[in-house]
């Protein structure tokens, strides 16, 4: 049985976030005001914040997860620690040091039943930047060098969940090969799980979420199918929270969602952290 | 005892009894919310420190003894120091479990009388085989969505803010020379009820090192969830 691990401050999953910096970024997210990079920073910032929600116990928050996060193409050619002086962290140390924060508004209900808006802090932990080329294979090169280092202290650990988002193919080469030696680490309970969502700009594009086989992609897309072939095929308990949103799942449904927009980014994120948090200890 | 990896202080069942009254009554916080430690502790002393008839429907205390714990739980937390996810966490309240008993004397002995909210249950052991437990009368009845009884929302909204009290089940009985009353949280209950140990959990009572021996064995061979753990057994002698 793979994927059943339980995470446990003692055994601690991780969480890496790639996340595609390059020009094309600044474009606006199909169907949204936004840019790629606005909605993209943003919904990892919330990520984040969800994880830690859910870490967050009466005494604080407890460190059942690693957390990276890694930007490529700010700089032409390069992938780096989006975290200040850090690569990977644990949980509780990104809560304790958010970039900034900013204070957002949210509806609660009142004692009368009344929703009122509400004022509450919400932590900022790196800033949108859409800016030169897609140094992928760098970013996955990146990825592995710190993955490796974190299997070797967690060999039994719940294996490391990557989600990278994007909207170009490459700049600095083939990221095949690299994605398949990141997908085939491990640790004891199963291989290194490797997400990617490519975002749209296209208003109305047909999303395809979860997709179980290459020839649903459009014909001739090489970035498309490459980031297809990339993509871990989802395990057990990512398809149950799949299904119980009413996706269609099969055994072959890859961790992969081809032209989203915000909604299907949020869902990829939300499913992509969610299975793992479920073996909380 | 606390779930195996985590510290004593981070258990969130409680346990509380007034001998004078013969009142008990057991908690089980839950972990998902925060502060369901102090939220446990704060139900399960109001439960026995009030004035309730525990013979009487719940109906006619149960708002008022949520009002009381209420109280408890929002002015032991200091909400003007807490850190922004503490915060912004807290304002979801606590929830927990709760099993509430009261004895009172009879011509012939002691009857009692129980209600509960929840996973935690009273088992009315007669020895052997025999026995009667209530909520929940067989181990595949526990699952993840047992009903809770909820603090209310934390600051910024008010002490006074109103929680309607959730609906318990009722339970009563009486008792024989032979007769132990177990209360559980979800946990040892389950597993109280799935394997029958019930002789051996009661001669072990006055053992808490080799009780704690058990159920990490227990545990560890998942016979039993990894989960806070409190069990209670009460008899006359």
């Amino acid at each position: 049985m793979t994927y059943n691990a339980e995470i446990s401050r003692r055994n601690p999953g991780l969480f890496l976030f790639l996340i595609d910096q390059s020009r094309s970024m600044s474009h606006k997210l199909g169907g949204t005001l936004r840019s790629k990079s606005q909605e993209a920073a943003d919904a990892i910032n919330r990520q984040i914040y969800e994880l830690i929600y859910r870490c967050t116990k009466s005494d604080g928050v407890r460190d059942y997860f690693d957390i990276g996060i890694i930007g490529y193409g700010a700089v032409s050619d390069t992938a780096q620690s989006l975290l200040k002086d850090a690569d990977l962290v644990p949980i509780s140390r990104l809560a304790e040091t958010p970039l900034r924060m900013e204070r957002r508004q949210e509806t609660i209900t009142d004692p009368e039943g009344n929703d009122v808006e509400s004022e509450f802090e919400f932590p900022v932990w790196f800033e949108p930047v859409a800016n030169s080329n897609t140094p992928m294979v760098k970013a996955l090169k990146l990825a592995q060098q710190w993955i490796d280092d974190w299997i070797a202290e967690h060999p039994d650990s719940y294996p490391p969940v990557v989600i990278n988002i994007s909207d170009g193919a490459a700049t600095d080469g083939d990221p095949m090969e690299v994605a398949r030696e990141l997908v085939d680490m491990s640790t004891s309970d199963g291989n290194v799980l490797f997400w990617n969502c490519h975002l749209s700009e296209v208003k109305d594009a047909q999303p395809l979420t979860f997709p179980s086989e290459e020839g649903v992609l459009p014909p001739n897309d090489k970035f498309a199918s490459q980031l297809f072939q990339m993509s871990s095929v989802l395990p057990e308990g990512f398809k149950r929270l799949a299904q119980e949103r009413s996706l269609e799942v099969n055994d072959s449904s890859r961790a992969y969602v081809f032209n989203a927009g915000l909604d299907e980014l949020m869902e990829l994120l939300d499913i992509g952290t969610r299975a793992p948090t479920e073996n909380l200890q | 005892m606390s779930k195996l990896g985590n510290k004593e202080s981070d258990c969130e069942d409680s346990f509380s009894f007034r001998s004078r009254e013969m009142k008990f009554a057991i908690a089980d916080g839950v972990s998902a919310s925060i502060f369901s430690d102090v939220w446990a502790r704060a139900i399960t002393e109001s439960t026995v420190t009030g004035k309730y008839n525990f013979f009487e429907k719940p109906d006619n205390f149960l708002n008022d003894l949520i009002v009381r714990a209420r109280q408890k739980w929002y002015r032991k937390i200091d909400w003007g120091k807490l850190p922004w996810y503490l915060k912004n966490k807290s304002v979801s309240g606590s929830y927990t479990t709760l099993v509430g008993l009261q004895f009172h004397k009879e011509r012939d002995g002691f009857g009692y009388s129980s209600f509960a909210v929840g996973d935690s249950i009273l088992i009315h052991w007669e020895g052997g085989n025999d026995y009667d437990s209530y909520p929940l009368t067989s181990p595949e009845q526990f699952d993840n969505t047992p009903k809770l009884v909820w603090s209310g929302k934390g600051h910024p909204m008010p002490l006074e803010f109103k929680v309607t009290a959730p609906e318990a089940s009722t339970f009563s009985g009486t008792l024989t020379g032979n007769s132990t009353i177990f209360l559980a949280t979800d946990a040892v209950g389950k597993w109280l009820l799935e394997y029958g140990r019930y002789e051996e959990a009661k001669r072990l009572m006055n053992s808490s090192f080799e009780m704690t021996e058990l159920f990490t064995k227990e545990i560890n061979s998942k016979r039993m969830r990894n989960d806070d753990l409190t069990l209670v057994s009460i008899f006359l002698e």
